[in-house]
């Protein structure tokens, strides 16, 4: 095992940074979409429910049968594998987004509207600091379950750790096979404490922990 | 000579879409500046719209309410809201900011310089009777809901409103406090003398904290009177059920001896205990009959003698009920 460390390094290391490279890219246009869609959601609440049918109804397409749908469309390779993963996300994050934002207490935003808060002003001060554990909550399952997800890339020649697990699989090289568990499961669990603790940042300031401004 | 009019409504209604009844139906009244006016109803008397009609969180139908003589309409809403100081009943205080930071709302809005604020936010904390050693930089989460209730106070009052709304702003907190509370607003008002509107659908609170109580139902204004006329003189049936629950010792807790003061001979004032006008009943009644005696002197705040109250008038009005 350490021999193929030794002779592979490099290939993996530019695997990993391939897996890192689609997961970020897959998450950041996910989330732009994502916050775009929730907010819509969360100001025409009649949205709410067409809005989470087409995100089961994506999130139930296999992901296999989802390439080969894109694949006449974005080719094969990392764009495919994007898209798809971008798709698969809304799943996660117009959810988490839209609850953050519908969690916070009533009586808070009538409070700020009645003191004569301006929209954006409740928006920056009042409502995206309490929304945002319940977002950065959502951030981290979309980037855990991207990473898992996106091995699957390899089956399209997108790369990423996944080559290492389906070429190890194919050629029986089990040496292979185990980095790239390794590899693969090392980086989501890094993801997710790094996230975490985000989170947990998040949340203490937005229950009121830490030293006021004034 | 009529005292200055704060607010203003003339007219107005309130349908909500889809409603085929008015919530608020027809209302005319003066809310006269530096008094404590309560909105008293049950739910769905359209007292909580009432309130919100007067800072814009609803539009009205029909109608329009004057502040200081300006229709409130034409003034920009966020600004016209910030001359308002704005309570309701769980508190809705900021969970990430500080009491400080909370009560500093409206003067960060209107950037105040930092000293300014900082000055004004203990004198604040001071009026509401929160220690600012100990609850300066608390956060919400760490406050009991009267303690609470006290930073929404502070922070409604911050910019110095001539006008305050509350929207039953005691009525998530235990009888105790809320007692407690109610004074402390009481003294509060009488201190600084602003105009305060206060739903509740606590008769004994109404009454009590009122100088004038508007009693809603169905949306429209039963009786708008002092509490002692609407005790003693119930325009309607819906009135004379509301205040005939409880006996007259409830009454007794929410009317001031103010109206049954006589005039007081010399010898009287000079000899005769003195209570403040602004005593109970059932307060004055405990003075009877702690000190025995016949009467008990009248005096303001600031010790101007008003008259006197004696025992029979108390007397009479509990075996003949309140009446004229």
């Amino acid at each position: 095992m350490i021999r193929y460390l030794v002779r592979h390094w490099d290939d993996m290391l530019y695997m990993t940074w391939q897996h890192v490279q689609i997961t970020l890219l897959a998450v950041l246009f996910a989330f732009i979409i994502a916050y775009a869609v929730a907010m819509l959601m969360y100001k025409y609440r009649f949205l709410t429910m067409p809005v989470n049918g087409i995100c089961n109804a994506i999130f139930a397409i296999p992901t296999l049968a989802m390439f080969s749908i894109l694949i006449p469309v974005t080719g094969l390779g990392a764009d495919t594998a994007i898209v798809t993963l971008v798709l698969y996300n809304q799943f996660i994050l117009t959810k988490s987004i839209y609850t953050a934002f519908t969690g916070i207490a009533p009586s808070v935003i009538e409070s700020a509207e009645g003191m004569g808060m301006k929209e954006s002003q409740i928006y920056r001060e009042v409502k995206l600091p309490l929304a945002l554990p319940g977002i950065m909550s959502g951030i981290k399952m979309s980037v855990v379950s991207t990473i898992t997800m996106a091995t699957l890339a390899a089956t399209i020649g997108a790369g990423g750790l996944g080559v290492l697990l389906f070429q190890g699989i194919a050629t029986r090289n089990w040496n292979q096979l185990l980095w790239g568990v390794i590899l693969s499961t090392l980086l989501a669990l890094l993801a997710s404490t790094l996230l975490q603790k985000v989170e947990d940042y998040t949340l203490k300031k937005s229950r009121g922990e830490g030293s006021g401004k004034i | 000579m009529e005292s200055e009019i704060a607010i203003e409504y003339k007219n107005v209604t309130k349908r909500f879409a889809g409603n085929q009844y008015d919530s608020v139906k027809n209302v005319s009244l003066r809310v006269e500046a530096g008094t404590i006016v309560t909105i008293l109803g049950t739910s769905g008397s359209g007292k909580t719209t009432l309130l919100k009609l007067t800072n814009r969180i609803y539009d009205l139908t029909s109608g329009d309410i004057e502040y200081y003589g300006q229709s409130i309409s034409a003034l920009p809403v966020n600004e016209y809201r910030r001359k308002l100081g704005y309570v309701i009943q769980q508190a809705g205080l900021f969970p990430h900011w500080t009491v400080a930071e909370n009560i500093a709302t409206i003067p960060q809005m209107l950037r105040w310089p930092k000293d300014k604020i900082r000055e004004r936010v203990l004198e604040l904390m001071q009026m509401v009777e929160l220690d600012p050693d100990t609850y300066y930089s608390r956060y919400p989460r760490q406050l009991s809901g009267g303690q609470q209730q006290r930073v929404g106070i502070a922070r409604a009052l911050a910019a110095k409103p001539s006008v305050m709304l509350m929207d039953e702003p005691f009525g998530a907190i235990d009888a105790l406090t809320r007692e407690n509370l109610q004074n402390a607003l009481i003294k509060l008002q009488r201190d600084i003398h602003n105009t305060i509107l206060f739903v509740t659908h606590d008769v004994q609170e109404a009454f009590k904290l009122a100088h004038k109580v508007i009693v809603m139902d169905k949306g429209e204004i039963q009786q708008y009177d002092t509490p002692y006329n609407i005790i003693s003189a119930p325009a309607n049936d819906f009135v004379r059920k509301l205040v005939s629950t409880g006996d007259f010792y409830d009454k007794f807790r929410v009317l001031t001896v103010t109206n049954l003061i006589e005039a007081a001979s010399a010898e009287e004032i000079r000899t005769g205990p003195r209570i403040s006008d602004q005593t109970f009943l059932n307060d004055a009644l405990g003075e009877f009959l702690r000190r025995g005696g016949e009467y008990l002197i009248v005096e303001t705040e600031d010790g101007k003698i008003r008259g006197k109250i004696s025992y029979n008038k108390i007397r009479q009005l509990a075996c003949n009920g309140v009446s004229k």
